[in-house]
């Protein structure tokens, strides 16, 4: 149904342009619009579980309830029960015998092969994938085309992260001087730019942005740090690498002397992963890294018996794996890194 | 197999097999996928994002309400825009009673919760859209907005404004190009 709509929809898009041409380019336009219309996902989160209790109180049988069916299809009766049994029974094993994660369609972003770039991030909800080179920002879509440039503020130093928004609004980046640190964030409506922080010069090891925006995890000289995106609030969390925040906020995944650990956003340590890198939250619960065969592994955190998969065939034969994931969790870049540049490929994660 | 042979014979039920246009997800998966839609509707809308997600908020909370109400051979964006502009206009009827100029306090508020969401949109360009669309009729507006900012189908946008979809077309098309020239004009 929601595909047939779509495509409806398309052909409806189609005529309106053909009907006049000379509001082909306002259409373009009400769509960039309301394309970059950011949409409240912290309200989406809270109201959902804001309905689901309410849900209960309404005496829904669970939260992922059912509501009123049509009333020919109560009548289906017990053959029904038996059909759903078997597709119950056949997808338990199919859940039982294959990933809880499946990473299909990658394709390779083979124009930017030819640049020098220090880092790359997907945009949130925009298609586009970002990369930070010694000047600029460079987006290209999924097509591989180049299609925006924002120019860096000219300073001393040499530029070595970035990060996008989870609203897809915004990347963060930073860059090493001779005698600082800064960490920038530039808006990618507009391309303005504004120092976030400013610090003694320390190595650099991975930033990431919190789900709400409102925070930057960036690990300075081996420690963690989190920085307000608003304010120049900042303090030392864990220590580590890769620092990467639970969408709830709660957790830090981070990687200290080579092996992956979870801490509290609080800054206290909860668990050791064992070996890995660059690891990225799917959900509250689970964790993609790299292994120590720069493969893509899964594992759950806060599960007793410890449990690794094996989520796709990518295997790194050069340069330093990364993987981001899109604020969205429906993609996933797969970097390999070199000194100035790297392969990139873009792909399309099914989480069930 | 009574019940197989009456299900089957079942008027109703030979309808609803011919249609097979049934919505049949949950609530909470339509919630997922229309959140968005009504959120990015709303905020195009109304004067201010704070407004916007309070009007989100009322909209799904009413959903849930009536959900048992929602008839599933319809398009869900249907019934959901329906509500959805139903709420808006409770607003702009509530703001007529207490106006307060967009302007005044769309951006300025140092509000930090939001600033990420403030810098998506410039302020410019959000209120030189408000401004372009406030010089059309309102039955434009309604159906630019809903056609074009909630991506609804025109038979859908007719569904939930009432109105007939070759009324609804031409509304469309009359208001694209009273749009088109406003812009043309800067």
């Amino acid at each position: 149904m929601k595909d047939r709509e779509q495509q409806q929809m398309h052909t409806q898009a189609n005529e309106d342009r053909d009907r006049d041409p000379t509001v082909s380019r306002l259409l373009i336009h009400l769509k960039e619009m309301r394309e970059s219309v950011p949409v409240n996902y912290q309200l989406k989160q809270d109201l959902k579980k804001k309905l689901i209790a309410q849900m209960t109180q309404m005496g829904y049988p669970s939260a992922n309830l059912h509501s009123t069916q049509p009333v020919a299809k109560k009548k289906r009766g017990w053959l029904l029960w038996l059909l759903s049994l078997a597709v119950l029974l056949s997808g338990w094993i199919i859940w039982v015998i294959s990933a809880q994660v499946h990473i299909s369609d990658w394709q390779p972003v083979t124009a930017v092969n030819e640049i020098h770039f220090q880092d790359a991030d997907l945009v949130a909800f925009q298609n586009r994938s970002v990369y930070l080179s010694e000047n600029a920002l460079l987006f290209y879509n999924d097509q591989g085309q180049q299609v925006q440039t924002i120019s860096l503020p000219d300073r001393e130093g040499k530029i070595l992260g970035l990060a996008s928004s989870p609203m897809g609004d915004q990347v963060a980046w930073i860059k090493k001087g001779s005698r600082s640190n800064e960490i920038w964030i530039s808006q990618i409506i507009g391309g303005g730019s504004r120092l976030v922080m400013e610090t003694t010069p320390l190595s650099f090891g991975g930033m990431s942005w919190s789900l709400d925006g409102k925070w930057l995890y960036a690990s300075l000289g081996g420690e963690i740090w989190q920085i307000s995106t608003f304010s120049h609030e900042t303090s030392i969390l864990a220590k580590g690498t890769n620092p990467a925040v639970s969408p709830n906020g709660s957790y830090l995944a981070v990687v200290h002397d080579e092996q992956m650990e979870v801490w509290e956003a609080t800054g206290k340590p909860v668990t050791k992963l064992g070996a890995g890198h660059s690891p990225v939250w799917i959900d509250d619960e689970s964790i993609l890294y790299v292994d120590e065969q720069n493969g893509i592994m899964i594992c759950q955190p806060f599960e007793e018996k410890e449990d690794r998969e094996s989520v796709s065939a990518m295997n790194s034969t050069e340069g330093i794996p990364i993987i981001r994931l899109s604020a969205d969790r429906k993609k996933i870049l797969w970097g390999e890194m070199a000194e100035n540049g790297g392969k990139i490929y873009i792909g399309h994660l099914n989480i069930r | 197999m009574g019940m197989v042979e009456q299900s089957l014979e079942d008027p109703e039920m030979q309808n609803i097999k011919e249609n097979t246009n049934i919505e049949e997800r949950e609530f909470s998966e339509l919630y997922d996928e229309y959140f968005d839609r009504v959120n990015r509707y709303l905020r195009c809308r109304a004067d201010n994002m704070w407004d916007a997600d309070d009007l989100t908020t009322t909209v799904f909370l009413k959903a849930l309400e009536k959900f048992h109400q929602y008839d599933r051979r319809n398009p869900f964006a249907s019934w959901i825009f329906r509500i959805a502009h139903n709420a808006f206009i409770d607003y702009l009827r509530k703001k007529r009673e207490y106006p307060m100029k967009p302007s005044d306090w769309m951006f300025e508020e140092d509000d930090e919760t939001w600033q990420p969401e403030k810098k998506a949109l410039s302020k410019e360009q959000v209120e030189f859209l408000h401004e372009k669309l406030t010089q059309l009729t309102q039955d434009q507006r309604d159906v630019l907005t809903l056609r074009y900012f909630a991506d609804l189908k025109i038979s859908q946008v007719a569904e939930v404004l009432g109105k007939s979809e070759s009324a609804v077309k031409m509304m469309s098309y009359r208001g694209l190009r009273q749009l088109y020239r406003l812009y043309e004009g800067e």
